[in-house]
């Protein structure tokens, strides 16, 4: 089985998990909600430019919990995201990370490694050459494997109450693969997220 | 309504179909000049029509000068996709670092003018690079003509450089080339001891092109008209940024799924004014480039033999580094050719001297892979 199976597999057994613990305790569970609105850039790791031209993307999520424990959390996530970028194309993704949160009072600090699909409509005309050996525009969406590590730091409000608000910052390097020009495997995007976490009750 | 203009932004940016460039008029007609009665005119075509399929270029032109038969040029393919343009014998394309060669004449003309010497110091000749390029008092006008500086290559070798291009052409195309110093180049160790070794670098020309428009008062652009493109009558060929509306427009592979991408803008943004690969021409104006250079109508032959000489060091293979003053050494089956080679995201171009016949060889394509050039052993001799 490759990595990607293995992690195709996780947000299952994750929900199935969820679901079990949900059963046992009467309540029924809430679930946490995460939105950003994040500033991308098709660079290397820099801060450089993202609040001078920004192209602007969303993304909405939640959390499954290996550990929960008061002072730290191991996580698996599920999101879904778009961007704009106004000189390369639109991306709508969808992308699963698993990562480790670390609280020290309602400060807390967290990294992420995960992998999604990210679907492209892109700017850039492109053509495909035909069997009579012309060319005729091909089609302007493209689906990649995207590839992603962040790191963030972040507060959290009333965390024992049943209402509890997180407010966060994270910096994300995601890729955009595979991509093959000047033997460059893939093509590096940063984007700089801005957001918060809530529960919502059913 | 407010819902309905929500609906309609939102479906403009999930389909991204904001033009990227001002739609390209179709290419003017060239001039009436007919190849087809050339006694090689079938084997040259087919050659060409070969090598742009195997390269799998839209577009591809090929010029052949040699003594005892008529200048031939061919041209196949499209120089435009979007607009389905027949490319033509007499369009302009991007030469790329075939520019080289000319900004390499103009200081060699200064030299023969005796406003530069080919040992004057980098810290002398352009005072604000002396404390922000390592041992710019060792660096030479020689060293920067024949790559062996040590200066980097952002072009080549920095992948933010790249990405920059890609995430904002604007803006790249916006800067100059001493901002262009300042980010890339300034601060930056060298790759070894000036004069020591042979690493191609772009930043070479750009700050060539700054001594020589420096010496001469002149923008570079100026210079190489009044010296090289009006005095030999290569009216399709310039260097200062224009409406480039009608140049062949660049394609690139760039997810590797043989899909080509028009990255026009990009190659603009990257090179366009640029003294180390801006030229805009023709392959018949590069072949009366090259015809008067080598036949010593441009330079003395003293400044010529310095050009063509190659560049002999220990860390080279073989000791040679195939390399003079802007002018690569080719070793082909007709013995070594000098010329040089260009090439972008989406362009390739060649220009080629054979010495061993006087022949000149110009070689376009508008994919900026690399590909196979052996057709030059088939039809040169």
């Amino acid at each position: 089985m490759n990595i990607f199976s293995k992690l195709t597999l996780v947000p299952v057994l994750l929900a199935a998990q969820t679901g079990i613990a949900q059963d046992r305790s009467s309540p029924p569970a809430s679930r946490p909600l995460t939105v950003s609105v994040f500033s991308e850039s098709v660079s290397l790791p820099t801060f450089r430019g993202f609040l001078r031209k920004p192209n602007v993307g969303v993304r909405i999520g939640t959390e499954f919990y290996y550990r929960n424990r008061p002072g730290s959390q191991l996580i698996q996530t599920l999101n879904v995201g778009f961007y704009h970028h106004r000189n390369v194309h639109s991306g709508l993704y969808l992308n699963t990370e698993f990562g480790y949160r670390k609280f020290i009072g309602n400060l807390y600090a967290e990294g992420f490694i995960g992998v999604g699909g990210l679907g492209l409509s892109q700017q850039l005309r492109s053509y495909q050459r035909t069997e009579t050996g012309d060319y005729k525009p091909a089609s302007r969406f493209l689906v990649r494997v995207m590839p992603s590590v962040s790191a963030g730091v972040g507060y959290r409000f009333r965390p024992q109450s049943e209402t509890p608000v997180s407010v966060f910052a994270r910096y994300e390097l995601f890729g955009e693969t595979p991509f093959s020009n000047r033997g460059v495997p893939v093509l590096p995007h940063s984007a700089f997220h801005i957001g918060t976490r809530f529960l919502v009750h059913p | 309504m407010k819902t309905t203009y929500v609906f309609a932004s939102l479906l403009a940016l999930l389909v991204g179909c904001e033009p990227l460039d001002v739609p390209q008029s179709p290419t003017e007609p060239c001039s009436p000049v007919s190849y087809a009665n050339h006694p090689r005119h079938q084997t040259y075509l087919t050659e060409l029509q070969q090598y742009r399929q195997k390269s799998n270029a839209p577009g591809s032109i090929l010029l052949i000068q040699k003594p005892g038969e008529p200048r031939w040029i061919g041209a196949v393919g499209k120089s435009n996709l979007e607009h389905q343009t027949d490319i033509q014998v007499c369009d302009q394309f991007r030469v790329g670092s075939i520019t080289k060669m000319f900004v390499a004449v103009a200081a060699l003309k200064l030299q023969e003018q005796g406003k530069l010497r080919f040992d004057d110091r980098l810290a002398t000749l352009l005072p604000g690079t002396a404390d922000r390029i390592p041992q710019a008092d060792q660096i030479t006008l020689r060293h920067l003509l024949s790559h062996t500086s040590g200066i980097v290559d952002p072009p080549n070798e920095s992948i933010a450089y790249q990405l920059s291009i890609v995430d904002d052409y604007q803006e790249r195309f916006s800067l100059t080339t001493g901002q262009l110093l300042t980010k890339y180049v300034y601060g930056k160790s060298l790759h070894f001891a000036p004069g020591s070794g042979w690493s191609y670098s772009n930043a070479n020309y750009w700050l060539l092109g700054q001594i020589i428009e420096q010496k001469t008062g002149q923008r570079l652009h100026d210079v190489l008209d009044d010296w090289i493109f009006r005095p030999l009558g290569m009216n399709d060929t310039y260097l200062e940024v224009r409406d480039d509306r009608n140049v062949v427009r660049g394609y690139a592979d760039l997810y590797g799924n043989g899909r080509l991408y028009d990255v026009s803008h990009w190659d603009r943004a990257d090179s366009d004014g640029e003294a180390d690969g801006g030229i805009i021409s023709t392959a018949a104006d590069l072949a009366t480039f090259a015809d008067a250079l080598f036949n010593g109508k441009l330079l003395t032959e003293s400044a010529l033999s310095e050009m063509i000489k190659p560049t002999l060091l220990p860390t080279c293979p073989n000791g040679d580094c195939e390399y003079g003053l802007g002018v690569e050494h080719w070793k082909t089956g007709l013995g070594t050719a000098y010329g040089h080679n260009g090439g972008s995201v989406g362009i390739e171009a060649n220009l080629l001297f054979f010495p061993k016949n006087k022949g000149i060889f110009v070689l376009y394509k508008n994919n900026g892979n690399g590909s196979d050039k052996s057709l030059m052993d088939r039809v040169m001799p």
